[in-house]
């Protein structure tokens, strides 16, 4: 972590300053978010360098994640962990851009090196409902609150991604993955029954 | 497996891994530990990318002038 003093916050625990500014920032301070990006844009780049070369390229995704993070500031609450949350951020990020070029290019898939999306929380359902047979997962979605049962649906059966979920479902990308997560844990609490 | 946990690159762009490594909830570590009994393989690459996200970021990466830079766009941006 990087010594930075023009706050006057140096000699707090990471965690505590992390998630006081976390709470500072969703009241609006500037200061704060600043703050915050001083001491995680130096980890974001190192990370985003282990997956892309394109600095340039990487600069202007840890700039898009910041500005949402801005934008986003008064669903922060609902973050449980910072770093994983920022990391998550820049991947799909990265990934998204990646995409997007490789549409506009004329270069094989192969050449590019593009970050593929990774999608263990698939296997993971999967891992959820092992002991389970299909009858038994429908089943137990259809005891699922309605939109739990749909966002369950629409990402784990239909494959939609968060972002088309948020669409579908009007709904911010935080509450879809709270929506979810509920889901998951209602389902194991009554498969266990 | 649908998606082939082979190198290090794979864990650090798994979400659940990312959320496992920093976040140590009960199902994320149940998942992963039956995973890793499963595939007993793949452990030490993932021990390897579970090093590098807590430890090895911390190495000196952005410059102080690119970094000042990159924030002075955010801030001109958000505003």
């Amino acid at each position: 972590m990087k010594e930075q003093n023009e706050n006057g916050m140096d000699g707090m625990t990471a965690d505590a300053d992390v998630s006081q500014l976390l709470s500072l920032l969703q009241k609006g301070d500037a200061k704060a978010f600043s703050r915050l990006y001083d001491l995680h844009v130096n980890m974001l780049f190192n990370y985003g360098c282990r997956l892309t070369t394109d600095k340039e390229l990487l600069k202007d995704c840890i700039h898009d994640v910041f500005i949402k993070i801005y934008n986003k500031r008064e669903d922060l609450g609902e973050v449980s962990n910072f770093k994983s949350y920022l990391f998550i951020s820049l991947k799909n990020k990265l990934c998204d851009e990646t995409r997007k070029r490789i549409n506009y290019s004329d270069l094989s898939v192969e050449e590019l090196n593009p970050i593929a999306p990774e999608n263990v929380e698939n296997d993971y359902i999967r891992f959820e409902a092992e002991s389970v047979s299909c009858r038994k997962v429908k089943h137990l979605l259809n005891q699922l609150p309605p939109r739990q049962k749909e966002a369950l649906t629409l990402y784990y059966i239909e494959e939609k991604k968060y972002e088309d979920i948020c669409v579908l479902m009007n709904m911010n990308y935080q509450s879809v993955r709270n929506l979810i997560h509920r889901g998951i844990l209602k389902l194991r609490s009554i498969s266990a029954i | 497996m649908k998606h082939e946990l082979n190198t290090i690159e794979d864990f650090l762009i798994n979400d659940s891994f990312i959320r496992f490594v920093f976040e140590q909830t009960s199902s994320l570590k149940e998942y992963w530990d039956s995973f890793f009994r499963q595939h007993p393989d793949k452990e030490p690459v993932a021990k390897e990318a579970e090093h590098i996200l807590l430890y090895e970021l911390d190495a000196p990466g952005i410059t102080l002038a690119e970094q000042e830079k990159l924030k002075e766009k955010i801030l001109a941006d958000i505003k």
